[in-house]
């Protein structure tokens, strides 16, 4: 037996033999289970694709309504050659999963990426005690620990009111998928003057299609000149400097991402304000959960794994770098 | 806004526009008492240090349960101690802010027993609201806490705040001292300020008419000509022993070295003189005095506390002053030579060093005049664009222009755009369009648009890569059919040095 009782770390990602599929895997494969939409994870090309009712929307408007896809209702199962798959919610972003597998009594739990703090639009994150858990670490850290959102997203809205006192527009750079979509719902509940990116309103149009709650919203080109001030514009992060943001007279721009909690970072961003959000889970939260899994092996993939993997170890858990192992089976297939 | 926000957002702000709106809008909702404490603040004038930053870095360690090594690489990633410290600590949802007042109360009743700290410090972390007064709070008990705000943009937003004029606020400043911090908002409708701002504040500057060489001839004779000096543009008021030196440009009040200062103070006239302070450092490069500065006194504005209208009575008051004799101190009356002759004062204006004199000014019976160095023209290629203001600027609108030296290209000036917005918009498209790389802000830009361009002078310069650089440069248009070819080359540039 290798490293895990059902997994194979190999050069295109995490492998399941007994069913033959892949998870989130980097290159194009026969079959690939998605955790969720964002493009670390779900890459074009693979033949057969399954994901959870609400990620395919966003997958087909990501990769092309062509691809093939299967979709699961979270806690449904499927069988794929004796291996039991199953979605639940990761809290991420909506449609974010956590997989299950489970072959023969045996339970591994692959977490995709993930958040504890229920944010009112993806499904809140679920605990699932298994034997071996596949965690992320993009924040694994000890510096790495989050207000409640509710602190946030009131300092955003009083950045927000703070410029329209000024008469300046506020726009806010965030990620067109999930973080976007988080500030709209949040930030809904202050006011109703949001705008967003088309790039944005694409995938909550998708979202739309499949009931989750996202307000309608005005157009950015149908924004009044005079009335630019009392918005809040949401913008991809690549977007800050567009044309039509020459019709605004004034305009602030800030940028929310859980990036933004040291000051080296916040020093290094163009925006001129920063808000420490984010849609993964912190040190405390990271902890918190694979301490609750019960899990006997973790493996750390997706961030800071040397230093987390090794912080488990110290604790007594079998933790390995994920990361690590699977650059070194990719040179060795080289 | 509170102070522990402020502070944070002048610390992470690289606009100075924005500084000054935030501050100003400090102000404007400060109390009294607290605005005064934040002055001493922002100017320097930090809390004594309690405690060291090493020992609040323990102190977060036996908080912390972390490994040694994982606690080090934390700190490492945050690449600040103190912003590495206040994440470590507990994220707790405490409420307190940070009263700034009652800190500085509390440090003066704290013992110096390190048990007595540590609990003080311990308590503070648990109630203060995590960002940014808890930071704040580390940062001023460790008397780490470096924000200087410059005086030109404390003045610019106090002035703001107030409702004022910075030359008001800069003379309020000059007064607090004495007045025992009387709060500047009183001590501006005080009968003390706005008898001591009529004797203080800036007098008229007298308006020169720019006329060209051709136009020389034209005025009565004789004329009194004086170069014009290359330097800080300053007015000095003399009133009993007190001694005023105000920057024309930046409307604040500087000082003089002492020993100028001195002299001046020690004269027994009372007067009012334009002058212009020059770097000896800039004249004379390899100088044992590089501190010192030359000032050129230029014209007398009131003399005793009386205007003198004709030009050859103030002058005659000036050498009255005697102050030619005082050259070891650095003070000289400027050249002024008496002119009958148009052509001569044409040969005279030929003859100017322009690295050192923007031109001439003239006085007859009629008025003040002056003739400034002509513009040159140069036609320079675009290599480099940035946007000017790096957060609110859509556009590129800076522009690194080169020329040709041997086979390769040199810069020799950076350049804001003073195009209208139709063809600042034509520039920044060929920029997007024809950006060869990326480094953060600046694009690099395939050499192909040709700007022509207008300066006054070339000047030496050891930061550039070609040797020289042009001053007061500015676009007069870009030439999209003209091909590199065209442009200057850095030997031809050369040649208009002197």
């Amino acid at each position: 037996m290798g490293l895990s009782s059902l997994l194979e770390f190999t050069e295109h990602g995490i492998y399941v033999p007994r069913g033959d599929f892949y998870i989130d895997p980097n290159k194009k494969v026969k079959h690939a289970v998605i955790t969720h939409a964002h493009s670390d994870h779900a890459i074009s090309g693979h033949q057969n694709y399954l994901c959870t009712h609400l990620s395919k929307p966003i997958l087909k408007l990501r990769l092309g309504s062509k691809i093939k896809i299967q979709s699961l209702d979270y806690a449904e199962s499927l069988n794929i050659n004796g291996v039991k798959v199953s979605f639940h919610p990761a809290g991420h972003i909506p449609g974010s999963a956590q997989v299950r597998l489970e072959y023969k009594g045996n339970i591994v739990v692959i977490s995709g990426d993930y958040k504890l703090e229920n944010d009112g639009l993806a499904d809140p994150f679920e605990i699932i005690k298994c034997h071996e858990y596949v965690t992320e670490s993009t924040f694994a850290l000890p510096v790495y620990q989050w207000q409640k959102q509710d602190i946030i997203y009131k300092e955003i809205y009083d950045w927000w009111q703070y410029n329209q006192s000024q008469k300046k527009a506020s726009i806010i750079n965030s990620y067109p998928l999930g973080k976007s979509q988080r500030l709209i719902h949040a930030m809904h509940q202050y006011s109703s003057n949001i705008s967003c990116h088309s790039s944005i309103e694409a995938t909550n149009q998708s979202y739309r299609s499949i009931d989750v709650p996202i307000p309608t919203l005005i157009d950015i080109m149908d924004i009044p000149k005079r009335d630019a001030h009392k918005y809040l514009i949401l913008t991809p992060t690549i977007i800050s400097q567009a044309y039509w943001m020459q019709n605004f007279p004034g305009f602030e721009i800030a940028e929310a991402s859980g990036w933004m909690a040291t000051k080296n970072r916040r020093h290094k961003s163009s925006s001129n304000r920063q808000f420490t959000l984010s849609d993964h889970a912190d040190w405390n939260a990271l902890n918190t959960t694979i301490n609750a899994t019960g899990a006997e092996k973790v493996f750390v993939t997706h961030g800071f794994c040397f230093e987390f993997s090794e912080y488990l170890k110290e604790k007594g858990i079998q933790a390995y770098n994920l990361d690590s192992i699977l650059k070194s089976n990719k040179s060795i297939a080289d | 806004m509170r102070l522990a926000l402020l502070i944070r957002l002048l610390e992470e702000s690289n606009n100075k526009e924005e500084k000054i709106s935030q501050l100003a809008q400090y102000f404007i909702n400060v109390s009294d008492e607290l605005f005064f404490e934040s002055l001493l603040l922002l100017r320097g004038n930090r809390p004594k240090k309690i405690i060291s930053t090493e020992t609040l870095l323990d102190w977060t360690r036996e908080q912390n349960s972390v490994p040694q090594w994982l606690f080090e690489r934390s700190i490492e990633e945050c690449n600040d101690t103190h912003d590495a410290i206040n994440l470590l600590l507990e994220q707790h949802e405490g409420e307190h802010e940070l009263n700034f007042i009652e800190f500085k109360l509390q440090l003066q009743s704290i013992p110096l027993h390190l048990d007595e700290v540590k609990k003080y410090v311990l308590n503070q972390w648990k109630i203060l609201k995590v960002n940014p007064d808890r930071y704040f709070f580390n940062k001023l008990i460790s008397g780490s806490l470096r924000v200087h705000i410059d005086d030109v943009l404390l003045f610019q937003a106090m002035a703001i705040a107030l409702k004022t004029t910075k030359q008001k606020i800069s003379l309020c400043f000059s007064l607090m001292d004495p007045l025992k911090f009387l709060h500047p908002r009183k001590l501006l409708k005080s009968k003390i300020f706005l008898e001591k701002f009529a004797i203080y504040s800036i007098r008229n500057h007298k308006n020169y008419v720019e006329i060209n060489q051709h136009q020389l001839q034209d005025l009565n004779f004789p004329v009194f000509v004086s170069p014009i000096w290359i330097g800080v543009r300053i007015q000095i008021i003399k009133h009993k022993s007190e001694l005023f030196v105000w920057d024309l440009e930046k409307q604040i009040l500087i000082f003089l070295d002492s020993e100028k200062q001195n002299y001046l103070q020690s004269l027994e006239f009372d007067f009012v003189v334009e002058a212009t302070i020059i770097s000896l450092n800039k004249l004379l490069k390899d100088s044992q005095e590089s501190n010192q500065e030359m000032l050129i006194l230029e014209d007398l504005l009131e003399w005793n506390h009386l205007e003198i209208a004709s030009f050859s009575e103030r002058l005659k008051c000036f050498e009255f002053l005697n102050l030619n004799s005082k050259q070891d101190l650095n003070i000289y009356i400027n050249d002024v030579s008496e002119y009958h002759d148009p052509n001569i004062i044409k040969s005279r204006f030929h003859t100017l060093e322009f690295n050192k004199h923007k031109g001439l000014n003239l006085y007859n019976s009629i008025g003040l005049f002056k003739i400034q160095a002509e513009y040159k023209k140069a036609k320079l290629i675009l290599i480099y664009a940035q946007k000017l203001n790096q957060s609110n600027s859509s556009y590129y609108d800076q522009y690194t222009l080169a020329c040709r030296s041997g086979t390769t290209l040199v810069p020799v000036s950076k350049v804001d755009s003073n195009f209208e917005f139709e063809t600042l918009l034509e520039v920044h498209n060929f920029i997007v369009n024809n950006t060869v790389e990326r480094f953060g802000p600046v694009r690099s830009v395939s050499p192909q648009l040709v700007f022509e361009i207008q300066y006054s002078r070339i000047e030496e310069s050891k930061r550039h890569k070609a040797g020289i650089v042009l001053k007061d440069v500015s676009l007069l248009q870009f030439c999209l059919d003209e091909s590199i070819d065209v442009i200057s080359a850095l030997s031809e540039l050369k040649q208009g040095l002197k």
